[in-house]
């Protein structure tokens, strides 16, 4: 039997629909199953309209699906809301504030809802007689996994790690939970499997913003400064929750303009250090960047995409910053830009981000999103830890004459040797203005030549370490192209069409910069056509990949609403184009 | 006799003749050699302008860094290794103007770092603008109906903000204005020393005539700059006489004293575990 059933919780901020999710996802998880779960919140704190929205498997998921199974409506809205998305024979849990409501609540629906197979269920109701409305959230929990045919146990096991240190809170909250399990016991529901009995956990359950951090902490990463903005901050809220256990201070700064310039102090004085942000933060950073170009201080900054221009759509996700983060700073320096697309590709590549960073001694810049960091993923393979880290760095002892040190020494790779300050008797100096191999102040036209070629000269070595796009059915007459965390999605989006007899691949960047041309080159030059996939509208990818390979895109499916791609969105609009074409 | 010649280094100067920030180039050396700190031994940081191209005329450890962000950098650093003595150059604009809001960060962090304002109340280097420490009036190519503005006190506001170190040196003392150095340098938080540096380019008002006639010098016997309302009367002053010395002083503990993971030693000194890392990982 193959199981992929998706439930959304919806209701009003501060409903708690987060709780809901996370004990639905945590049951699921423990029980073997595959999972993702994203979120999708309005910018505000109380009120408006947010859901939670779990896809549930016996196989991986790679992207959120378009139809719901399963609705759990906090409130009479988001029946309205989500009416569309209902699956055929799905089912709407509707909250109603006691049983005497219960006749009324379908009258009161709004009237596109009302034909809806709803289940009206005073959840509050019974939260209340388990001990407080606090609990509701609990109820419609137990409702849900009753539903899906879970054991009771799973549930309570959940409930039991969840509230360990408090016997009361958790005794209250098994009643809870048993009184929504028993209140749909006698309702059918389609999408009901067999739980999974042996079930061993298919992969940890974490947060894209979770791997970041992870993946520095795994890195070595020793300082990490921000300035809090949706959705990068997630990253540096479990960086902070190491503090205690590992050596990794996390401090929040007065502006980006200080993030960014305190990392790059981090590091001239010799710790990894990191800055996470979004297109906002990283248009601040712009000027910092440039200086960690031309001191050649190495550091990681995180871009977490979400529309814009300016504030935008700010707990929305995108893909619009492509273009802006290989080109942001005045004049042209070396960096490097990487877009992963999973939890452990974003894990690997902090790992491997800090490593080249210090390697070439260049800025190096993750782009991730929205809908990457806030969502619960699983991983697929363990996270392993370095077992040393190499720093590239020199000392007095690696000098024949320390006193002679000059940090900008020019050598045939265009990397000088990295001393530290204060650490022995060579002196570092490095400067803003453009300067002579010393660090010192330059304007004569020879060191102005030399230093450009210098730093110029890296991109060669930078761009040999750069993997090409990943093929999937890359062999195939059509190629789906994209970039980074929509990866799942085209992957759906291939089989789909696969499954429809089209012949259709997909080829996705996870390494943007240094263009990797010649492994581009190699993987297109096989297709008839290629049509890229964006979350932005003029194509970024597409045109990089014209400018840098002279191939041209066929035409793009471009989506800029915020929302992430559904396999089906990119599935139907590839058939259309293709159909065009016969 | 201290040696100050450790610090000389062959790079080419590049201010004009009789410009005060001379003055404060030969205070810092003088501090350093009294307080016996190795060249090898000192880090400093500055911004863009005259005053921020000083560490290039020291022979030292520096990064010469961006127009206003002086601070952060210096605050990074310290952060990584807070055994480094860090001393900060910058001028008011640099400081006061485009680093205003690190500046406040600065004082209400109280990192150990000691910041040198050469407070010249003019753009120096891109040839004379106003600056925020420009009196009203003050005529200018870019303002020639004069500065519209008040004069920003930067003093005051940093007292205000909670500072734990205060001190106001004058570029034509160099003794007393190494002895202030040293004292904030000696300070255990962040300490910030204004400088009344004359530009003798582009603001001619406030020369060195200016500053005979008004400059005394607070009698450490006499003030113990221990009483932040004194201490706010003084940085009022300034039409007919201008006080430099040590303007306030409180007990204090630095921010690197403060965070948990610093405890066990500077950032940079601390070991890679990997073990620990995976165990947490793990949990996660
Ligand atoms: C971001 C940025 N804006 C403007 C400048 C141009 N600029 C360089 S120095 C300076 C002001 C210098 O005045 P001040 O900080 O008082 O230093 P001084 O030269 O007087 O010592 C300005 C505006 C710059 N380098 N960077
Ligand atoms: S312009 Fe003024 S501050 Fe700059 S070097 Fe000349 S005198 Fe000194
Ligand atoms: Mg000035």
């Amino acid at each position: 039997m193959r199981i992929d059933l998706t439930v959304t919780i919806g209701g009003e901020a501060g409903q708690g629909i987060q709780t809901v999710g996370d004990i639905i996802a945590r049951v699921c998880h423990k029980a073997g199953l595959h999972l993702l779960a994203i979120n999708d919140f309005e910018s505000r704190i109380r009120g408006g309209h947010s859901f939670l929205q779990i896809r549930i498997s016996d196989q991986p998921v790679l992207a959120p699906h378009h139809k719901i199974d399963l609705l759990i409506a906090l409130n009479a809205e988001t029946c309205a809301l989500h009416k569309k998305e209902m699956a055929e024979n799905g089912l709407v849990l509707l909250d109603v504030e006691n049983d005497a409501e219960k006749e009324d609540a379908k009258e009161n629906l709004p009237e596109e809802a009302r034909e809806k197979n709803v289940l009206p269920i005073a959840f509050s109701q019974m939260a209340k007689d388990a001990g407080g409305k606090i609990m509701t959230n609990t109820v419609a929990a137990g409702a849900c996994l009753a539903l899906l045919g879970a054991p009771f146990s799973a549930f309570e096991q959940i409930l039991k790690t969840t509230f360990a240190e408090k016997e009361k809170i958790l005794r209250n909250n098994i009643t809870a939970g048993r009184s929504g399990f028993d209140a749909v016991k006698n309702s059918d529901f389609d999408k009901a499997f067999d739980w999974p009995s042996d079930g061993s956990e298919k992969g940890k359950l974490l947060s894209g913003s979770q791997a970041l951090a992870l993946g520095a902490l795994a890195a070595d990463c020793r300082l990490a400064a921000f300035y809090p903005m949706s959705p990068a901050t997630g990253i540096m809220i479990h960086l902070a929750e190491m503090m205690d256990e590992l050596p990794v201070l996390v401090e929040q700064t007065e502006d980006e303009i200080s993030a960014v310039n305190m990392i790059i102090g981090a590091s001239y004085a010799g710790v990894r250090s990191l800055t996470a942000t979004s297109g906002g933060g990283f248009s601040l950073m712009a000027e910092g960047l440039g200086l960690a170009g031309i001191t050649e201080t190495p550091v990681v900054i995180i871009n977490s995409q979400r529309p814009g221009p300016a504030t935008g759509l700010p707990t929305r996700t995108g893909q619009g910053d492509l273009l802006f983060v290989i080109n942001a700073s005045q004049d042209e320096f070396p960096r490097f830009v990487f877009a992963p697309r999973s939890v452990n590709q974003a894990y690997d590549t902090m790992i491997r981000a800090f490593h080249l960073s210090e390697k070439y001694q260049v800025p190096a810049i993750i782009l991730t999103d929205q809908y990457f960091n806030d969502s619960l993923w699983m991983t697929t393979r363990k996270m392993a830890v370095p077992k040393k880290i190499e720093r590239f760095v020199t000392t007095d002892e690696d000098m024949k004459s320390p006193s002679d040190y000059k940090r900008f020494a020019v050598t045939a790779s265009g990397i000088s040797p990295r001393a530290l300050p204060c650490k022995g008797r060579a002196l570092v100096c490095a400067t803003a203005n453009e300067h002579d191999e010393a660090g010192h102040m330059s304007e004569t036209t020879a060191d102005r030549n030399t230093m450009v070629e210098k730093r110029q000269t890296k991109a060669k070595d930078m761009t040999g370490e750069m993997n090409g796009p990943e093929g999937y059915h890359g062999e195939s007459e059509s190629l789906l192209v994209g970039w980074g965390s929509s990866d799942g999605a085209i992957r759906e989006a291939v089989d789909l069409l696969r499954s429809d007899n089209f012949d259709v691949g997909g080829l996705v960047f996870s390494d943007i910069w240094p263009f990797p041309r010649k492994k581009t080159n190699d993987a297109l030059s096989r297709c008839k056509r290629f049509i890229t996939v964006e979350q932005n509208a003029s194509s970024q990818l597409g045109l990089l990949i014209r400018q840098q390979t002279g191939h041209s895109f066929h035409t793009s499916l471009l989506q800029y609403d915020g929302r992430p791609f559904t396999a089906n969105w990119i599935a139907e609009r590839t058939k259309s184009v293709l159909e065009e074409i016969r | 006799m201290s040696n100050t010649t450790q610090y000389d280094n062959d790079y080419e100067n590049k201010w004009c003749p009789g410009c005060g920030n001379f003055g404060i180039l030969n205070a810092i050396k003088k501090s350093l050699a009294d307080m016996e700190i190795a060249p090898e031994k000192i880090l400093m940081v500055s911004g863009i302008g005259q005053a921020a191209k000083t560490p290039h005329f020291l022979h030292c450890n520096f990064f010469h860094g961006l127009h206003g962000r002086a601070l952060p950098v210096a605050t990074g650093a310290k952060l990584a290794d807070h055994d480094l003595t860090i001393l900060v150059n910058m001028g008011d604009g640099d400081c006061y103007g485009e680093g205003g809001n690190h500046l406040l960060a600065a004082l209400r962090r109280n990192i150990n770092i000691t910041l040198l304002v050469h407070n010249n109340m003019v753009y120096g280097l891109t040839k004379g603008q106003a600056s925020p420490t420009s009196r009203h009036g003050f005529v200018t190519k870019a303002q020639p109906q004069g500065v519209a503005y008040q004069a920003s006190n930067p003093l005051a506001l940093a007292l205000s903000q909670g500072a734990g170190f205060l001190a106001r040196g004058y570029c034509g003392e160099i003794e007393h204005l190494s002895q202030l150095i040293s004292a904030g340098i000696s300070y255990p938080g962040f300490s910030l020393i204004d400088i009344l540096q004359v530009c003798v380019s582009f603001n001619k008002e406030n020369t060195y005539t200016f500053y005979k006639d008004r400059v005394y010098t607070l009698d450490k016997e006499e003030y113990k700059a221990d009483d932040m309302h004194q201490a706010l009367d003084l940085t009022m002053e300034w039409e007919d006489k201008i006080p430099i010395g040590i303007i306030y002083r409180k007990e204090t503990r630095s921010y690197t004293d403060e965070l948990a993971p610093l405890q066990s030693g500077p950032l940079f000194k601390q070991t890679y575990d990997p073990k620990k890392i995976q165990k947490a990982i793990s949990a996660a």
